[in-house]
């Protein structure tokens, strides 16, 4: 791999030199994907250093498993699946055993919906939103919006009933507008009254 | 997905609230702890199948019944007529199966093949997880 530019491998170069040890093939791999990673995991843990952590964790396992990957799918699916799951189980062990005060605090209480104020941008707006939705239907929106993956995918990547993930993505969607619109009514209001 | 169905996701107002934001930005030093995590825990896990796969050991196992089964009774006196056959020599194939080295030769094999067996669906159980 010496010679190749990063941006020039494509995955399906890059896949079997990782897979037969090629660490540096497989840096390409963490670099194309890395922030489609941080980004489901960070939307289900919303804390940045067990998003971190749990990020490595996704492209240790993903090198580990990588002889098990058959090529027929998506490397991006296969991968997210990888690192959904992680995510959950990271969750759900966070739940169970907190190990400091922010996890005890997330999980006596959980976020109001009161418009916060002073919101500077899209980015923080829909990020406050999302942490205001259970976190799985966080991740589910997050894959069929920004991946643009099918139903079909994401029931491939979460492993739950295709009508569940249907129910989810309705609620998360409704309860997103809501709080959106929620928010933005509030803006209105402050715009009004200040001006 | 039907092609309406693809035109109002695209211009569902969500959709492009999420692409505008695009993905939140993974940590700069995530290549760098990633490989020096690999480097500490070793190597990929590509699990190598066993020696013998299930056919084989169904396959050798009738083999190796059907064989004992033929020396057991070629070794019990009051067999007759069958030592002709096939041009089996009598006395050299009782004599195979009664030496002790044979036997532990045979035992080890089969010990060791299915030890590997053992081996390899613990490699793969464990890298599933």
């Amino acid at each position: 791999m010496a010679s190749h530019d990063r941006a020039s491998v494509e995955d399906h170069q890059a896949i079997p030199l990782a897979a037969a040890g090629d660490q540096r093939a497989f840096a390409v791999l963490i670099g194309r994907y890395k922030h489609m990673v941080y980004t489901v995991v960070q939307r289900v843990l919303r804390n940045d250093m067990d998003a971190e952590e749990a990020s490595q964790d996704v492209f240790v396992k993903a090198y580990q498993q990588l002889g098990e990957f058959n090529g027929t799918g998506k490397f991006s699916t296969w991968l997210y699946s990888i690192a959904f799951r992680t995510a959950i189980s990271t969750l759900r062990r966070r739940k169970e055993h907190p190990t400091s005060v922010d996890d005890l605090a997330s999980t006596l209480h959980e976020p109001s919906d009161e418009p916060r104020l002073f919101i500077n941008d899209r980015k923080d707006l829909l990020e406050w939103a999302l942490a205001r939705i259970p976190a799985e239907d966080a991740a589910l929106l997050t894959m069929y919006h920004l991946e643009e993956m099918s139903i079909e995918e994401i029931v491939t990547v979460t492993e739950l009933g295709a009508s569940n993930v249907k129910v989810r993505l309705h609620r998360g969607r409704k309860k997103l507008a809501e709080l959106l619109h929620l928010h933005l009514r509030e803006e209105t209001w402050t715009l009004s009254t200040n001006g | 997905m039907d092609a309406e169905h693809e035109r109002v996701r695209a211009d569902d107002p969500l959709r492009v609230l999420f692409h505008d934001v695009g993905h939140l930005r993974g940590p700069v030093d995530l290549e760098t702890n990633v490989l020096s995590r690999l480097a500490e825990h070793a190597a990929v896990v590509t699990p190598a199948p066993p020696l013998l796969s299930k056919r084989s050991w169904y396959v050798l196992s009738a083999f190796g019944l059907v064989i004992l089964g033929l020396a057991f009774k070629l070794s019990t006196p009051s067999y007759s007529g069958i030592g002709t056959m096939h041009g089996l020599q009598l006395p050299n194939v009782t004599a195979f199966f009664n030496s002790p080295w044979a036997l532990t030769a045979m035992a080890s094999i089969v010990f060791l093949l299915a030890l590997d067996r053992f081996l390899g669906g613990l490699k793969q159980n464990s890298s599933a997880i």
